[in-house]
């Protein structure tokens, strides 16, 4: 996109970035993936679990984390449910279609090498770790026993799962879970926190959690109760995002400002904030 | 007792009758873009722009309490012998809505007009201390992060600040327990001590940037020391005559986010927001895109927010914070706890505007004692 009157420094939070819509992919039911390029200049380097505003003419703006690889240069994705009329008007974007991103801004996911690392997603949950999970499928080596944790209420609601076996296949333990068994259905049932409460953790485990507020508090709390150290417990939240700069006062959570503070956190730092309703 | 002073202990004091003060207002009037003081409006004191000096408000004395407001005549013609009104500089730095950009489309194509920064200087007449340490509590929510806004810092930048001393507060202030008041004590140019002897009314002044030296400099003498006396003990008096308070542990209310009270205010509270849109220091706007009608010019404009209407807090359409409990809670736990972890500092600045301006009167220093009192134990 050109703009009009050039900035003396440019911020790519404040103005936006033009990119064009090069690949549509549909995932599950009211999911799809949109596959992205700037139009002009370089695709912005971004760590694991970062968001962009993501805005389309018309439309509107919606905080959406990017799901590709870190490592991957050509393109971004970002992984969109429809949900609210922002996000429902963003799955219906075509190849071709322009669109622009505030970002990427954000703490990312700490996954600095070394020791066993768990993750945990539960639903579209798995979006926001899919950067890190491509990261740990790259540079495999870096840690020691990587299991990821993935529930859904059904087997159709399982993100990704087509890319189940690649991810195994690098060494990944990838233990899908469905909330209640169907026919057919050959693997674990139960809830994640339910799951992750039947495995063992070394003592230098590293845990990554996203899904509902609830769902990441049950399953920190197995993760404890497993022997896992509660501050290397990370979990990412969401909260309604205006600005991605810190001014607009949208996305609190207590003393943190998402945006600016997030949206990863250590868990013990926010398991409080998470437990009080409507907080 | 206490003795106000100018930047950097500067002890210099000037005096201005009205002929000096025209002199000021009309120099102010030529030195900058727009000239902001309080004039009557509808009954209400309210911050304007002044075409001529006149236009200031006189005599005008006012009562305040929890959900009232009355602003009456006195035979006195002073100019700031009333509380705060409803504006603060807030709607001045950080407008109520102000454009963003256009984006507009071509053959698919965007092309984006970022909304030129606003350059316009302008005088401010007759801001209070509550309001010029607020400035400074939204100034680090708006500027001090890694992408400040830079509209807001080029209109704060070319202020000019006149202040006032308060010798009668509104019984709504309590701005003393919140580590300030009621002396005007920093971010001014110039601060003035009103007052008033038989129909005489004049000013003691002190300059609180080399600016505001040369101001008085060009348009007053030097005060003697008689008067300058007479205003310390007009602005020392003024502090003990405020009742309300709020405790130095009023930031511990976040500890309690199930204390009944919370439901119990949720009763009387309408969800207005009308605490949000006159509290000097709530920052909180929305990004509003809107298309035209011929579907090719997206026009942004950023605007105002609370945090107690049901959309603030929503996700995907579904609001996180439904009960109006939660929503003041999250008003009252920001402004008071949790923006000390944000910003560290308290969001209070003791001016009482959400008190006069609630519609049903509900009194944050009233809600803050209940809250840190401990519940009744159920039997
Ligand atoms: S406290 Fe008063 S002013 Fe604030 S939202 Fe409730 S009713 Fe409105
Ligand atoms: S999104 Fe505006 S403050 Fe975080």
């Amino acid at each position: 996109m050109t703009v009009a009157t050039a900035p003396e420094s440019f911020d790519p939070m404040i103005t936006p970035v033009e990119h064009v819509v090069t690949d549509v992919i549909p995932e599950i039911p009211d999911v799809v993936t949109l596959r992205m390029v700037p139009t002009t200049g370089d695709v912005a380097p971004f760590l694991p679990a970062q968001v962009s505003m993501v805005g389309a003419f018309g439309i509107g703006e919606a905080a959406i984390s990017i799901s590709s690889s870190p490592s991957e240069r050509a393109y971004h994705e970002y992984t969109i449910r429809h949900a609210g009329a922002i996000t429902s008007a963003l799955t219906h974007l075509r190849r071709g279609d322009r669109l622009w991103t505030r970002g990427p801004f954000g703490r990312p996911w700490d996954l600095h090498p070394g020791g066993d690392l768990v993750i945990a997603a539960g639903g579209i949950g798995v979006a926001p770790l899919r950067s890190a999970i491509l990261h740990t499928v790259e540079h495999r080596d870096l840690f020691g026993a990587v299991v990821l944790v993935v529930g859904a209420r059904t087997s159709h609601d399982l993100l990704y799962r087509r890319e189940y076996e690649a991810w195994r296949d690098a060494g990944i333990d990838v233990i899908a879970t469905i909330d209640h068994d169907e026919a057919g259905w050959s693997g674990a049932v139960g809830f994640v926190p339910t799951v992750i409460g039947d495995l063992e953790f070394g003592a230098d485990t590293r845990a990554l959690i996203c899904g509902p507020d609830i769902m990441m508090r049950r399953t920190a709390d197995a993760l404890v109760a497993a022997g896992v150290d509660p501050d290397r417990i990370q979990v990412t939240l969401e909260r309604n995002m205006q600005c991605g700069t810190g001014r607009c006062g949208h996305c609190q959570l207590g003393g943190m400002l998402v945006c600016r503070d997030g949206p990863v956190a250590d868990y013990p730092s926010v398991a409080r904030a998470l437990s009080i309703e409507e907080w | 007792m206490h003795h106000p002073t100018g930047a950097d202990g500067d002890t210099r004091r000037w005096h201005l009758d009205h002929i000096a003060w025209d002199r000021l207002v009309r120099q102010l009037m030529t030195d900058v873009d727009e000239v902001i003081g309080p004039v009557m409006r509808s009954g209400v004191v309210r911050l304007r722009r002044l075409t001529d000096v006149g236009d200031l408000a006189i005599g005008v004395v006012d009562a305040q309490d929890a959900g009232s407001y009355r602003a009456t005549g006195s035979s006195m013609p002073t100019r700031f012998d009333h509380g705060p009104g409803p504006d603060s500089l807030k709607a001045i730095v950080h407008p109520a809505e102000t454009p963003v950009w256009t984006i507009r489309r071509r053959d698919g194509e965007l092309r984006v007009e970022p909304a030129p920064p606003d350059t316009t200087t302008r005088a401010v007449i007759g801001v209070r201390d509550c309001d010029l340490r607020a400035l400074q509590v939204l100034e680090r929510t708006q500027t001090s992060g890694p992408h400040p806004d830079a509209s807001f810092a080029a209109r704060r930048d070319g202020f000019v600040i006149v202040a006032v001393d308060c010798t009668r507060p509104a019984a709504t202030c309590f701005c003393t327990s919140t580590g300030g008041g009621p002396a005007a004590s920093t971010g001014f140019d110039i601060a003035l001590t009103e007052l008033a002897d038989d129909a005489d009314v004049h000013y003691v002044a002190r300059a609180g940037s080399a600016r505001g030296a040369e101001l008085l400099d060009l348009v007053a003498n030097r005060a003697d020391p008689a008067v300058v006396a007479r205003a310390d003990i007009a602005v020392a008096s003024a502090a003990d005559v405020m009742v309300r308070t709020l405790p130095d542990h009023a930031r511990t209310i976040v500890d309690v986010p199930d204390h009944a009270r919370w439901a119990e205010v949720a009763e009387r509270c309408l969800a207005c927001g009308n605490c949000t849109a006159v509290c000097p220091t709530c920052f909180c706007t929305d990004l509003v895109d809107e298309v035209s009608l011929d579907g090719e010019t997206s026009t942004r404009r950023r605007t105002w927010d609370t945090c107690f209407s049901e959309q603030y807090s929503a996700l995907g359409g579904e609001p996180y914070r439904r009960s109006t409990a939660s929503r003041y809670r999250q008003w009252l736990t920001h402004k008071l706890g949790t923006w000390w972890d944000q910003f560290d500092e308290s969001g209070c600045v003791g001016c009482g505007r959400c008190i006069t301006w609630c519609p049903v009167g509900i009194d944050l220093t009233d809600e803050v004692a209940a809250l840190l009192q401990p519940e009744a134990v159920a039997p």
